[in-house]
């Protein structure tokens, strides 16, 4: 906190009417896993600087990992603040500032190696016991902590700390055919189920043997909330950036207060939710995380804007600013301030998985897909394909498919909800910096091509 | 002084450790619709050391690069792989190599360091304006980014090479709109060179193609789905053969059961036709290298030759686990992680087809052009790949702008249907590669025609 201090008061001494400062510093631990046997273990320590500047009304920021070298950087950011645009722009005023529940576990900090390895032997295990002839491909785990400090010239000045846990695994069977499976798991705290993980991983390859063909047509597709989560990221949340919607970039630009999803759907971002693998105390630029609904029972509610996006479209920030690159999944000190959704928690009228395949005359349950990430930002048309999923006919799961395309129009598809799950899973993004806590849902105005 | 931090290493058990120091410098900026929105430049610095201990890797990264702490990142580093060969199932072991002390500097003719911000500000700011002057354009959003990576691999087997590289990617994201009707659009240009890419790849006229398409796309039709003959361009036969057939040959998805190309060396997998390469030693392309991030020299390697499959990327581990050497193909995306196997510039040789005779014998079919990317399940060998932009080929001829299409299918059935290939090799736009780390790759090759893909 005081090495932040003393660098922003030094960027004033330079010539800065406002600056801003932000120091991340994060310690993470990891191994792989490769046909069925750990291989490597890694660990490291990052640490940066990233400083913002104010001067004559514009923006610049530079970054260094060496605080001897912010000197340096405080002089190259006042240099790419000539280049830009004069605006309104002011850094945040403090504020009152709330605690959130289950952001940080000194036990995952404590985490020892050794016991993170013998839930890595158990994890395959409990695949190799559902059918010996499976094999892990791949797996891993990574965990560590983090912690961060913004400070700014306006006398704002926070610092948080959070833990974070992820374990991934992918299976391949090549007996009756090839099939393949994954799980995920992600938490702030250390709750992690090992066996659990390889059982659940190993039960949906073995599903998948004896896969089918299926036929061209259109019909009911129930998304795992790993595929869920997929087709939000790419086209769904990018929809609801503020900048977007002000810009007419957007489906939803233009249309708050209008229905735009099906009543049965309510989309909320939640950088405050308590446990949320993007939560934290404030955002990137040290403005208290908040809830806001986006969607809801359909409505368009509003959108999402950072410090910046909410000066230039003369809004209240949202708290959505975060140090990320576009595609990249992890915050970090070289990236200015962006807005991105942070948490985005889909709620509704909840019911039971199986009530929701119960209820399917003809459809798919998807457990993946594949390249939502080349999904028509703008439009919202994308065409995925499915490599792990089952024919559902007359309300029962019949045989697994061997692989589909499932095309159509997302936002169109939103508004063709047939049922919300109450599985919730915490779900972090592919290529962006998103996060969820998500269910399965049951969707209708897709295109199923065999 | 990391000399003498390896041999620590190798005195305290490890069996092989190395180390690569970086410093990554760069600027970016972003302009959106006339305005600069972003811009940023810095510095960073950064050591990360692997140990081999017992046959199992240890890796520790850090971003203080001062004897103390490289040191601290060694024992850190043997720490855990002590710990992980106490449960490791599998040892690994290193193929030989040849042991390299250089020094490789592939210097810019134009520097981007020293070419003033405003001038990199200038070339955005041309780009957007006349993109603006299409009818139909909404908004524009540019950036440009540089990079010069100097990177000092050391081991302790007493390779010692010192590599410096540019590149320099811009890239164009457009949105169109007619009303309710919105369509997004984007492409790049860039290569591992300096600012000379200006030269070689005008902005501007890379900036008006792109509209264009945006808007034809915004007016054109939805394309019918189904089963059809596809014609490729460029870019889309760039990423087919990345997605589709470089992954899976990726050795270590060979080696851990996770693609469908294990043990098929000396198959036939493709038509006559088929030559498929991944090269890291095209000038200026956007994924070459000199050496790669465990001192071997980048080189020429041949996937598929004439329809067989000749090889796979291969590091060191997995050149000894399938008895073959290294050809040059670990890469990390910086000091930070871990070198892993991945591709560089991979594409389809040419063939003797003009475009006229590709498509005059199809009665009806897809030309599909540009990509958003794709993805792979290599262990299953499906794959999804989306054009930007497509047109109906009716009775042999390119007729209908229909919307941007995805392709999807099988990797050995798909490889097995291409029965033409054009004689107009030309790389891809510059990528980005995800595989847990993001690494730039150039991809590309010349048009093909897929007897029957599925179009959706």
């Amino acid at each position: 906190m005081d090495t932040a201090k003393k660098i922003a008061d030094r960027a004033l001494e330079f010539g800065a009417d406002e600056a801003e400062v932000f120091i991340i510093e994060s310690h993470c631990r990891g191994f792989t896993i490769e046909k069925n046997s750990v291989s490597s273990i890694s660990g490291g320590v990052d640490r940066g600087i990233g400083i913002r500047i104010l001067k004559d009304k514009k923006l610049g920021f530079a970054y260094c990992t060496e605080e001897k070298d912010n000197e340096e950087a405080i002089k190259r950011a006042l240099s790419l603040s000539k280049l830009g645009k004069e605006s309104e722009f002011t850094f945040p005023e403090p504020k009152d500032i709330k605690k959130i529940h289950n952001l940080f576990d000194q036990r995952i900090v404590e985490y020892p190696t050794k016991e993170a390895l013998e839930g890595a032997v158990n994890l395959v295990k409990s695949g190799l016991e559902v059918d010996k002839d499976v094999i892990v491909t791949r797996g891993g785990l990574s965990y560590g902590y983090e912690s961060f400090v913004v400070v700014n010239s306006k006398g704002l000045a926070v610092e948080d700390k959070g833990t974070e846990i992820h374990a991934g695994v992918s299976m391949v069977l090549k007996k009756d055919g090839i099939s393949t499976g994954f799980e995920d798991y992600s938490s702030r705290i250390l709750e992690i189920d090992f066996c659990d993980l390889g059982k659940k991983c190993a039960e949906l390859t073995v599903k998948g043997q004896n896969a089918k063909k299926i036929e061209d047509k259109k019909m009911t597709v129930v998304l795992t909330p790993h595929a869920f989560a997929n087709l939000l990221e790419f086209i769904t949340a990018p929809a609801l950036l503020g900048e977007a919607a002000h810009k007419n970039e957007s489906v939803y630009s233009g249309k708050t207060g209008e229905q735009v999803a099906s009543e049965k759907l309510t989309a909320i971002d939640d950088g405050s939710f308590a446990g949320g693998l993007n939560s934290a105390i404030v955002d990137d630029e040290g403005v208290p995380s908040k809830r806001t609904v986006l969607i809801d029972k359909g409505i368009l509610q509003g959108f999402l804007y950072s410090q910046g996006s909410a000066i230039e479209f003369d809004k209240d920030t949202t708290a959505n600013a975060m140090r990320a690159e576009r595609f990249a999944s992890a915050r970090n000190y070289k990236s200015p301030p962006v807005v991105k959704a942070r948490n985005i928690i889909v709620e509704g009228e909840c019911e039971k998985v199986d009530a929701l395949i119960s209820e399917v005359d003809e459809g798919v349950l998807v457990y993946e897909v594949l390249g939502a990430h080349t999904s028509n930002p703008a439009s919202g048309d994308f065409s995925v394909e499915s490599p792990i999923l089952f024919k559902i006919e007359r309300g029962e799961i019949v045989h697994p498919i061997k692989s589909a395309m499932l095309s159509g129009n997302f936002p169109e598809c939103l508004k063709d909800v047939r049922g919300i799950g109450d599985d919730h899973k915490l779900v972090s993004g592919g290529l962006t910096p998103v996060s969820f806590s998500i269910p399965t849902v049951s969707l209708g105005g897709m295109r199923v091509t065999g | 002084m990391e000399q003498a931090i390896l041999e620590e290493g190798i005195k305290s058990g490890a069996t092989y450790c190395d180390v690569r120091i970086g410093n990554i410098k760069g600027t970016s900026i972003e302009v959106k619709d006339g305005d600069l929105k972003k811009s940023s430049s810095g510095e960073e610095m950064g050591a990360g050391i692997r140990v081999l201990y017992k046959g199992v890797w240890g890796f520790f990264s850090t971003n203080e690069v001062s004897k103390e702490s490289l040191k601290k990142a060694l024992y850190d580093a043997l720490e855990m792989a002590k710990s992980g060969s106490r449960v490791a199932k599998e040892r690994v072991e290193l193929s030989e190599v040849k042991v390299i002390q250089n020094k490789v500097v592939w210097k810019p003719k134009n520097n981007p360091h020293d070419v003033p911000i405003a001038d990199k500000y200038k070339i955005l700011a041309e780009m957007d304006r006349t993109i603006h002057k299409i009818e139909g354009i909404h908004t524009v959003t540019t950036s440009y980014s540089d990079s010069t990576i100097g990177t000092h691999f050391i081991s302790s087997e007493g390779a010692d090479i010192y590599t410096e590289i540019t590149r320099i990617v811009t890239q164009v994201n457009l949105v169109a709109r007619e009303g309710a009707k919105v369509v997004g659009y984007r492409g790049r240009i860039g290569g591992t060179c300096g600012f000379e890419l200006f030269d070689m790849h005008d902005p501007v006229e890379k900036g008006v193609k792109l509209g264009e398409s945006a808007v034809r796309v915004l007016k054109a039709k939805r394309s019918p789905s189904g089963r059809y003959p596809v014609v490729a361009d460029h870019d889309l036969t760039g990423v087919f053969v990345h997605e589709a057939l470089g992954h899976t040959t990726e050795a270590d998805l060979v080696t851990s059961g996770d693609s469908i190309l294990e043990g098929q060396i000396g198959n036939k997998i493709a038509q006559d036709n088929i030559t498929i390469v991944d090269d890291s030693t095209i000038e200026h392309a956007f994924g070459s290298f000199p050496y790669d991030d465990e001192g071997t020299k980048g080189e020429r390697k041949i996937l598929i030759k004439d329809g067989v499959l000749k090889g796979y990327i291969l590091n060191r581990e997995t050149a000894h686990k399938l008895g073959m050497r290294s050809n040059g193909g670990a890469r990390a995306e910086s000091y930070a992680s871990r070198p892993l196997v991945r591709m560089s510039n991979t594409f389809i040789e040419k063939g003797d087809y003009s475009f006229e005779e590709i498509l005059k014998d199809i009665e009806y079919g897809i030309y599909a052009k540009g990509t958003r990317g794709g993805q792979v399940d290599t262990a299953k060998g499906s794959f999804q790949f989306s054009a930007q932009e497509a047109f109906l080929i009716e009775k042999g001829e390119v007729t209908t702008p229909l919307k941007d299409v995805s392709l999807s299918g099988k990797t050995l059935q798909t490889l097995m249907n291409i029965d033409a290939v054009g004689k107009d090799l030309a790389l891809g736009d510059p990528g980005f590669c995800g595989k847990g780390q993001l690494v730039p790759v150039g991809d590309g090759g010349p048009h093909i025609r897929i007897k029957e893909a599925v179009v959706g």
